[in-house]
């Protein structure tokens, strides 16, 4: 059993190690929290190796556990369950929840979150604990620590049962998924039913498969008259990071005036980033890229090379708009 | 054919961060592209090149979101997988964790529609459909750019 004054001294020892932020402490006694236990040797190596320091005592652990309780029953059976949880369950548990947590690319700078202790309910069984690997919720403030458990805060006046919390995390992680889908499909940010929003998704799948093979379609027909040059190019670098757009073109000595009109082509796609079509080109322009095409042969470089996939004449234009539309989406 | 590119492109993905940014697709797909036509140009039909093509512009876009994609993974393992190989050698590769007793048809069409969907958790669906989305969005566009200026150049002359 342990008292609500040893464990203030716990969070206390932790707030030393600079670990426990102040604000979480302060949550600690606004409202339940209910977190899954750590196997603190497993959490230490992920923390060494993502720069997180974790308490290494388990004192601490077993105080902040009792900080999560209310009723000295759930203290109890916290106490047992801590002790009784097979380690080797919790080895193989942990490591598929590092895999899945190391998938998720979380962030670690953001994130200090007050390690406790678990409350696990009596039944301790081992799917209600993979039920429970979510992601990490707090009441207020910053997202949670880089462990592999999820630390999950009930709020006020909402039921504190293990099953429905996990199903609360679960729910919220889902409609953060919608949300982000939401965003990305376009149209839907009137439509809220989580229903509507899979059909609309659905729909928008199926009709960007459907392009994919119209426009693949398309590129056969166009194809044969297209002349691909890259067995001379022969990209020897291709892979490496992409250059900046300056370092493409318009260095080339000799062609002072080819710059600007590309970079204001360029420029012209970067603020209309939803034409994906064509913009149209003057005469002088498509001379201007024969020339800076012929003289890029020195520099090589992955996007020069790019131009240079088109070279032939009837294609200078086609390098002209490939060249800006590469240039237009580097970062 | 353009297999050779798929193993270029795969074993070059040394950094754990994809090369997810749109001149590296762009950089694949063209190869990719060209590829496609060194195989035998005058011969082919073009729906079987229509097809080639359409292999390769998944291939490039898989190769593209890395492997730590589950999609992506699961959609170049459909594209090698095609060239007739009798011979499956028993990898240990456990492709089902959880078979899904799927009660929601839409989750069930979901699942369908992106790669390697048939075997993750509702959330992870829907994540990996995210990506998948806005991939698919990207190669669109690319696609779209380049049918655009070859029609422009063919429409020039």
């Amino acid at each position: 059993m342990y008292s609500t004054q040893q464990s203030e001294g716990g969070v206390g020892t932790s707030a030393s190690a600079g670990i426990v932020s102040d604000e979480c402490l302060g949550n600690t006694w606004d409202s339940l929290s209910v977190v899954q236990s750590m196997n603190f040797t497993e959490a230490n190596r992920i923390a060494s190796h993502r720069d997180i320091r974790l308490p290494l005592d388990h004192q601490l652990s077993g105080l902040v556990a009792g900080t999560a309780t209310l009723s000295p029953s759930d203290k109890g059976r916290s106490h047992e369950d801590m002790d009784s949880f097979p380690s080797s369950q919790r080895h193989r548990h942990n490591k598929r929840k590092i895999d899945s947590f190391q998938n998720q690319n979380v962030k670690v700078e953001e994130q200090h979150d007050v390690l406790l202790e678990s409350v696990k309910d009596p039944s301790g069984k081992d799917e209600k604990k993979q039920k429970n690997e979510i992601s990490n919720k707090n009441s207020k403030g910053p997202d949670a620590s880089k462990d592999d458990y999820i630390h999950v805060r009930a709020k006020r006046g909402q039921a504190t049962n293990s099953h429905s919390l996990a199903e609360r995390v679960r729910r919220e992680k889902i409609s953060e998924r919608m949300r982000l889908l939401q965003d990305l499909v376009p149209g839907c940010n009137k439509i809220n039913g989580k229903a509507m929003m899979l059909d609309e998704i659905i729909n928008y799948v199926q009709s960007l498969q459907c392009q994919v093979e119209f426009l693949s379609m398309k590129l056969a027909a166009v194809h044969p008259e297209m002349t691909f040059d890259l067995e001379r190019i022969v990209p020897k670098d291709v892979l490496q990071p992409c250059y900046g757009g300056s370092a493409v073109l318009g260095f080339s000595p000799g062609m002072s005036s080819f710059p600007p009109h590309l970079y204001a082509s360029a420029f012209q796609r970067i603020t209309q980033p939803g034409t994906p079509c064509v913009a149209p080109t003057s005469r002088d322009l498509q001379q201007d890229s024969l020339l800076e095409v012929s003289h890029l042969d020195q520099h090589l470089s992955p996007w020069q090379n790019e131009l240079h996939i088109m070279n032939p004449a009837p294609c200078e234009v086609a390098t002209d708009h490939i060249g800006s539309f590469l240039m237009a989406q580097t970062p | 054919m353009y297999r050779r590119s798929f193993k270029d492109t795969k074993s070059s993905l040394g950094s754990p961060n994809p090369n997810f940014s749109k001149p590296m697709v762009a950089l694949r797909f063209l190869r990719a592209l060209s590829l496609v036509r060194c195989s035998g140009p005058g011969a082919r039909s073009p729906s079987y090149r229509a097809r080639g093509i359409r292999r390769a512009a998944y291939a490039c876009m898989a190769a593209s979101a890395g492997p730590r994609r589950a999609w992506s993974r699961a959609l170049l393992r459909k594209i090698r997988r095609r060239p007739g190989r009798g011979l499956r050698r028993p990898r240990a590769v456990i492709r089902r964790r959880r078979p899904v007793g799927g009660g929601d048809p839409l989750e069930v069409a979901l699942r369908r529609l992106v790669p390697g969907g048939g075997c993750m958790e509702y959330c992870r669906l829907l994540e990996e459909a995210a990506d998948y989305v806005k991939c698919l969005a990207m190669q669109v566009r690319l696609m779209q750019t380049i049918v655009d200026s070859a029609s422009h150049v063919n429409s020039i002359d």
